[in-house]
């Protein structure tokens, strides 16, 4: 059983108990609770999309480990296909739940652990490749859903983790016993834990010699004892709890907003078997990078594509709801729309295409790093006009719109429909402008401004990945000057680094 | 992979498979935590014991029918990641008895 149904994955969440926390209450059954339940239906799409056959090449992929067809979420890449298919991915569930495909940052973990392990294991003689290997095994053969939890609370940021006045701040090793370990800490900002039945866990950035017992990787089953998640709260939340199953109200009804949680892990304990990096802190920063990598170009290039184009066909009929369409200022905006979205997509196809096996031997291909970087801050700051535009082109509609119900409001219902039609009726009107405010004054433009790292992350990638000597050679010999009459020269150049 | 067996009474039996450590992962739960897997509860053991290694004995408190408890560790094991298996050798048992 390598490929499991929506059904059998809804029945599985049936019987997983996390600890979870969401606005002041306790959630006892995640389909009970709506805010919990629209994570949760979220993942049962993305399961959903591998059985349909016209999602097949996209969603299924052969697993290296068993040859069994398996969920391209579990999948380690092995070739260039293999990165495209998976940048794929991303753009299908993306513009299938308008949401996070809550598995995406688990198989981007899961493919940086397969590199670094390898590369560990050639390095250090350790067996972390052979454990990794198994725990995928058992993983792609119950077809599990995996997120992943990289970022630390971190505390004061002028602090290094073991300088901070609580420990916690960044997840840590508390107890080292013959059978596992015991870490306790903070991971935040987390996508879609509550519902999977694993998570991954990586260290939230580089490490230095001193900072061993920060450097931890492992894989820990959500409903473990001593794991509690504090669920984001919001207006969406709050929304989506007070209409609970009448989800017709809400702007993306069955999977909603994005729904992260804070996780707490009060002395947890990891069996030897699920520890993938214990004190290596040479590693830890080339297991995140490796992990950055592959998610920039998903998260960045593919996913955040996917979600522009349901705003930009949102943004459409809202033109044609109100007249608007064939306005020339209209028709250029929504050209925009697509120039800037259609960008980052063609770095992720670059990145995936430039993609290459990391390190030499491993059988682990990843994407090109500048290329994924590209693809990531392009869209960054194209979001923004993204649902700007959506905003502009909605109206202030978007944002002052009343309930839809109240249209069916005896009283007011009549009056609202005569102030709201337009070129369509008053109720396609609304319905069209609930999607738009969704995404114009939602979560999404800030979750996608700090997704797969802040915009900074990949300005200091690009400083690092650019060889400017070289287009400064290029110059030069285009100007036809000399070396020794450039304003800096190159050897000057090299001493100052 | 480590095999489990759940043993409830003389007849119920149920077989889950998990990853090397899910057992000390229970004895960890039951024994140092006093709570069962999934059940964010303190007050749920009454007593809970390991014996040679490889049987945990666990009481559970108040009055419970064999099927519920059955139903008890059908949710309990899945959390600390071990899944339903056909059968096979266990090399791990989990007891479970109701307290009256």
């Amino acid at each position: 059983m390598a490929l499991i149904t929506a059904k059998q994955y809804l029945e599985s969440v049936k019987k997983l108990k996390p600890r979870v926390y969401v606005g002041g209450k306790w959630v006892k059954n995640l389909l009970d609770n709506p805010v919990t339940k629209s994570m949760v239906m979220a993942n049962a799409a993305i399961y959903e999309l591998a059985e349909q056959p016209e999602n097949k090449e996209v969603m299924v992929a052969k697993s290296h480990l068993t040859g069994e067809p398996i969920n391209r979420n579990l999948n380690v890449a092995r070739n260039i296909h293999d990165l495209d298919m998976r940048q794929e991915m991303a753009l299908l569930t993306s513009q299938t739940v308008g949401t996070c495909n809550y598995r995406c940052v688990g198989c981007d973990a899961l493919n940086s652990l397969a590199s670094t392990t390898w590369e560990m294991d050639r390095d250090l003689g350790t067996k972390y490749n052979e454990r990794f290997n198994n725990w995928l095994k058992m993983a792609q053969s119950k077809d599990l859903a995996v997120s992943g939890a990289i970022t630390d609370a971190k505390g004061d940021r002028k602090k290094r983790p073991s300088q901070q006045d609580d420990l916690d701040v960044h997840l840590h090793l508390v107890e080292k016993r013959d059978d596992g370990i015991v870490v306790r800490g903070y991971k935040v900002s987390q996508s879609g834990a509550i519902g999977s039945h694993e998570t991954l866990v990586l260290p939230g950035g580089a490490l230095r010699e001193g900072e061993e017992q920060f450097a931890l990787s492992f894989a820990v089953p959500n409903g473990s004892p001593g794991l509690t998640y504090i669920c984001q709260y919001n207006a969406y939340s709050a929304e989506r709890e007070l209409y609970g199953d009448d989800i017709e109200e809400m702007g993306n009804p069955v999977y909603g907003q994005r729904e992260t949680s804070t996780m707490v892990f009060d002395n947890v304990f990891i069996p030897w078997e699920r520890v993938f990096l214990f004190g290596e802190t040479r590693y830890a920063g080339r297991l995140v990078s490796r992990f950055a990598k592959a998610h920039r170009m998903n998260c960045g290039g593919a996913c955040k594509v996917g979600f522009a184009d349901v705003i930009i066909g949102g943004t459409l009929m809202a033109a044609e709801a109100t007249g608007v369409d064939k306005v020339p200022h209209i028709q250029e905006k929504i050209i925009d729309m697509v120039r800037l979205s259609e960008t980052s997509h063609a770095c992720a196809i670059a990145a995936a295409m430039r993609g290459r096996e990391e390190p030499k031997g491993s059988g682990v291909y990843l994407p090109d790093d500048l290329f994924g970087n590209a693809a990531k801050l392009n869209i960054a700051h194209g979001f923004w006009e993204i649902i700007k535009n959506a905003g502009d082109i909605g109206g202030g509609l978007v944002v002052t719109m009343p309930r839809l119900k109240d249209l069916k409001d005896p009283e007011v219902g009549p009056v609202l429909k005569k102030v709201f039609a337009a070129a369509a009726p008053a109720e396609t009107r609304l319905k069209i402008a609930k999607f738009l405010q969704h995404w114009a004054a939602g979560l999404h433009g800030a979750g996608t401004w700090h997704g797969a790292g802040a915009p900074q992350t990949q300005r200091f990638m690009f400083t690092v990945l650019t060889d400017f000597e070289k287009k400064k050679k290029m110059a030069r010999k285009l100007m036809g000057m000399k070396e020794e009459d450039a304003p800096v020269k190159p050897e000057a150049k090299k001493a100052a680094k | 992979m480590e095999a489990i067996e759940v043993q409830i009474g003389k007849t119920l039996r149920g077989t889950y498979i998990g990853l090397g450590g899910t057992f000390a992962s229970m004895i960890e739960c039951c024994l140092r935590k006093k709570a069962l897997p999934g059940f964010h509860k303190e007050d749920l053991i009454a007593k809970a014991e390991l014996k040679n290694g490889n049987l945990l004995r666990l009481v559970l408190t108040g009055k419970r029918r064999q099927d519920k408890l059955m139903e008890m560790m059908e949710i309990a094991l899945p959390n600390i990641g071990a899944y339903p298996d056909t059968g096979g050798k266990a090399a791990f048992f989990i007891e479970v008895k109701s307290e009256k």
